[in-house]
């Protein structure tokens, strides 16, 4: 069984990418060393590092390649030597100058390291490792920015090492809990991908209203033209999840049709209730994520809110809710 | 996700400074055909038409109701025919990976709406419950006519389809117990 569990989570890893897999392996991670500190890009970017531990002496660096862009393991292995490369080139603090390597001030590090520590060991996590042709140019390059650097923030004598899906899978023991959070990512992820191929059908009424709501608010055509597109791509994903989770959730599905009919009776019996009508709309997504909650929270916990968020565009798209303009305009 | 970045919250605030008036009609909530008696049951009749196959004597008319399910919940799926093909195909003792077509498996064996209309044709007495079977029952030409109008009138073009395509399929003991 053990096994099985490590193979699931091992297959699940290499199908994440992205953010996606970086928060994976960060959650991972973090489970397990104590002083796992994820880098946030804010406000200057991560320096090249995606996690530090240990007090600094190692670094992460994470890339979960998009598996459509690279269709040959031949582009994987370039994709992934050159994110290394140039991640390795930021830490030792080089860049190119006409094919020459040359010193190139990375300020963040001394923001993101404790004062005066030097990283001795740099893990590189990415989710395929189908070739060991990766190896040999990360690790040149290791030995080739050492030499060429300044060494401010590594040690001279800095090692690496490259490990995929099955050796973070077998590194740390695999749990329930670790396959439920990896099969969460997943299905965002199918369900994100599906979303891109929804075509959204009879669409009139949701046009008009934004039509309408264009002659409502003077002056704010762009700003109405992207709220569209957000609203559309939020009732695309919620029509995309219905679709997996009939698939292959059917008793989710009927507590999914179940919720929906809720969230409606309650944010229209908010809004019509209500003296500020609109202000009631603008809870109805906290609304929805409530009402969702209570079923979906223990198996898709990572996207009640984006699932709130798609029921009440479905809604408004779908035109349960929706608004007129007054006669007089 | 801050203020700013929620569309529905953005469009409140631009709705909420203007003069619209807000419309509510929940009848207009279209609920899903899925759970649409009449809908399952003509699904469930034109199959059981197509694929029950006579016996004692040709007195009466049966079929596996495990391949029931697996035809009525593909047939309302159709996308998921590929990932039913690619099931077909693999080994009885597929890995635990996550592939559509697992994910599909576990779809079809939790799949308890089927159940529920199954329970209310036997209780019509139109099927009955025989073992691993599901055999025409003392009402079951109600189930005939329903297929017949279904498909004479083209009420459901696509699904017709489906069905026709699904006698190619060729489905497994495994397949029929989920695995």
């Amino acid at each position: 069984m053990s096994d099985s569990l490590v193979f699931e989570y091992e297959q699940s890893l290499a199908a994440l990418s992205g953010d996606a897999f970086q928060d994976e392996v960060t959650a991972r991670l973090q489970a397990f060393i104590n002083d796992f500190q994820p880098v946030p890009a804010t406000p200057q970017g991560d320096a090249g590092l995606d996690a530090l531990s240990y007090r600094g002496k190692h670094a992460h660096c994470c890339y979960g390649l998009e598996h459509d862009k690279f269709k040959t393991n031949q582009k994987r292995e370039s994709a992934i030597i050159e994110k290394f490369k140039s991640d390795l080139r930021r830490i030792f603090e080089l860049e190119f100058d006409n094919k020459k390597l040359k010193h190139s001030d990375n300020p963040e590090m001394a923001t993101i390291l404790p004062k005066g520590q030097k990283i001795k060991h740099i893990q590189m996590l990415t989710n395929w490792f189908g070739s060991h042709r990766i190896l040999g140019p990360i690790t040149t390059a290791l030995v080739k920015y050492a030499a060429a650097s300044k060494c401010r923030y590594v040690e001279k004598t800095a090692s690496v090492v490259v490990l995929g899906p099955r050796e973070l899978a077998n590194r740390y023991a695999v749990d329930e809990v670790t396959i439920a959070r990896s099969r969460q990512r997943i299905l965002i992820e199918k369900v994100e991908e599906k979303a891109k191929s929804i075509t959204l059908t009879s669409t009139e009424k949701f046009d008009k209203k934004m039509d309408d709501l264009k002659d409502l608010v003077g002056g704010s055509e762009i700003a109405i033209n992207a709220l569209r597109k957000e609203l559309q791509l939020s009732w695309r994903k919620s029509l995309a999840l219905e679709q997996e989770l009939n698939d292959t959730l059917p008793n989710m599905h009927r507590e999914l049709e179940t919720n929906r009919s809720q969230i409606l009776t309650r944010v229209s019996m908010l809004m019509i209730a209500s003296d500020e009508p609109w202000k009631e709309l603008g809870h109805a997504t906290e609304i929805a994520s409530t009402i969702l909650r209570k079923t979906f929270d223990k198996q898709f916990g990572m996207m009640i809110e984006d699932l709130g968020s798609g029921e009440i565009a479905r809604l408004i798209g779908e035109c349960p809710v929706g608004w007129e303009k007054p006669n007089s305009i | 996700m801050t203020s700013v970045e929620n569309p529905i919250q953005r469009l409140a605030s631009l709705l909420s400074g203007s003069k619209a008036r807000p419309l509510v009609v929940p009848s207009r909530l279209a609920p899903s055909p899925l759970y649409d008696l009449e809908y399952r049951t003509s699904i469930i009749a034109m199959i059981f038409q197509k694929f029950a196959k006579p016996f004692e004597l040709g007195l009466g008319r049966r079929m596996l109701s495990s391949k029931l399910k697996l035809l009525q919940f593909v047939t309302m799926r159709p996308w998921i025919l590929p990932a039913v093909q690619e099931w077909s195909k693999a080994s009885s003792q597929g890995s635990l990976a996550l592939t559509y077509s697992i994910r599909v498996r576990r779809g079809f064996l939790s799949d308890t709406a089927h159940e529920d209309v199954i329970n209310f044709l036997t209780a019509c007495d139109i099927l009955v419950r025989q073992n691993r079977h599901l055999v025409s029952g003392s009402r079951a030409d109600q189930l005939e006519k329903i297929a017949t109008i279904a498909i004479e009138n083209n009420l459901f073009d696509d699904e017709i389809r489906i069905i026709s395509d699904l006698e190619n399929l060729r489905l497994t003991t495994s397949m029929l117990e989920g695995w």
